[in-house]
């Protein structure tokens, strides 16, 4: 397994998490006067040891409702990448053991 | 680096926020009809929120920009914060009067003899309030829910 997979799927799982207090924060808020929700998006940024660039953007649900069912849905979302890339990680872990355990014999 | 444990403030000052947002609203509720509190109806009350920047321990602390987001290639000044209760208010004051003559309460004398001071609580108002509130409620448990199972994702990891 390359570096470059490490980096990626440690960096996607640190975006996630960030992301996951970026939400939280949209829900706490929902109700708050002059609040602006955020949330995060990322993109390829074509370093190998940081693939990504994550940037927050505004924004506009239609209120306190809508910005709640916003924040709501982003959580699963969320949560939904989280768990694939961790289960990505676990994978290629695993697989660093075996090819270890390999080259040990 | 962003402290893993900030979701998990945020979403809990949320669901304090909402508590006492449901605490004032079952107070209004209480009081729909109180004739007088104090000689003076009952009035409405309603909260008002504002953003907190969290300590380390999860209490609101005041211009503290320790939480903002710094991600290897992807940093962004941006620090999440919770909610916290700013005030609570009256509404602005209206009277309403409704006769009843035998109440204790009734003005003996005057233009408005026989009539009591009624509150201004909606019920009907105040019942979509909590609603709402008991709405927010959840979404800051869904939050909380999320937070913790990526722990629970994250702790998976560490026992590879």
């Amino acid at each position: 397994m390359s570096q470059f997979g490490f980096a990626a799927v440690e960096q996607g799982l640190r975006i996630e998490r960030a992301r996951a207090a970026v939400l939280a924060a949209d829900t706490a808020n929902a109700s708050t006067p002059g609040f602006i929700a955020k949330d995060v998006v990322t993109s390829l940024s074509g370093d190998a040891d940081a693939p990504f660039s994550a940037r927050l953007h505004e924004i506009s649900a239609g209120g306190s409702a809508g910005t709640l069912e916003y924040a709501m849905a982003a959580t699963a979302k969320n949560a939904v990448t989280y768990r694939a890339l961790a289960g990505q990680e676990r994978a290629m872990l695993r697989e660093f053991k075996v090819v270890a355990e390999e080259a040990g014999r | 680096m962003i402290d893993p444990s900030l979701a998990f403030d945020i979403a809990a000052s949320g669901m304090t926020a909402q508590r006492a947002n449901m605490d004032v609203i079952a107070q209004n509720l209480a009081n729909a009809d109180s004739a007088t509190v104090a000689g003076a109806p009952y009035r409405t009350q309603s909260v008002v929120f504002e953003p907190a920047t969290l300590n380390d321990d999860g209490n609101a602390a005041d211009g503290a920009d320790e939480f903002a987001v710094d991600l290897d290639g992807g940093a962004f000044d941006y620090a999440p914060q919770g909610v916290r209760l700013a005030d609570v208010v009256d509404a602005p004051a209206t009277e309403q009067y409704r006769y009843d003559p035998s109440n204790p309460l009734a003005a003996r004398s005057g233009p408005r003899q026989g009539f009591v001071m009624e509150s201004d609580v909606d019920p009907i108002g105040q019942m979509i309030g909590l609603i709402s509130a008991g709405r927010a409620y959840d979404a800051d448990v869904a939050a909380l829910q999320g937070a913790k199972q990526m722990d629970v994702e994250a702790d998976d990891i560490d026992r590879q």
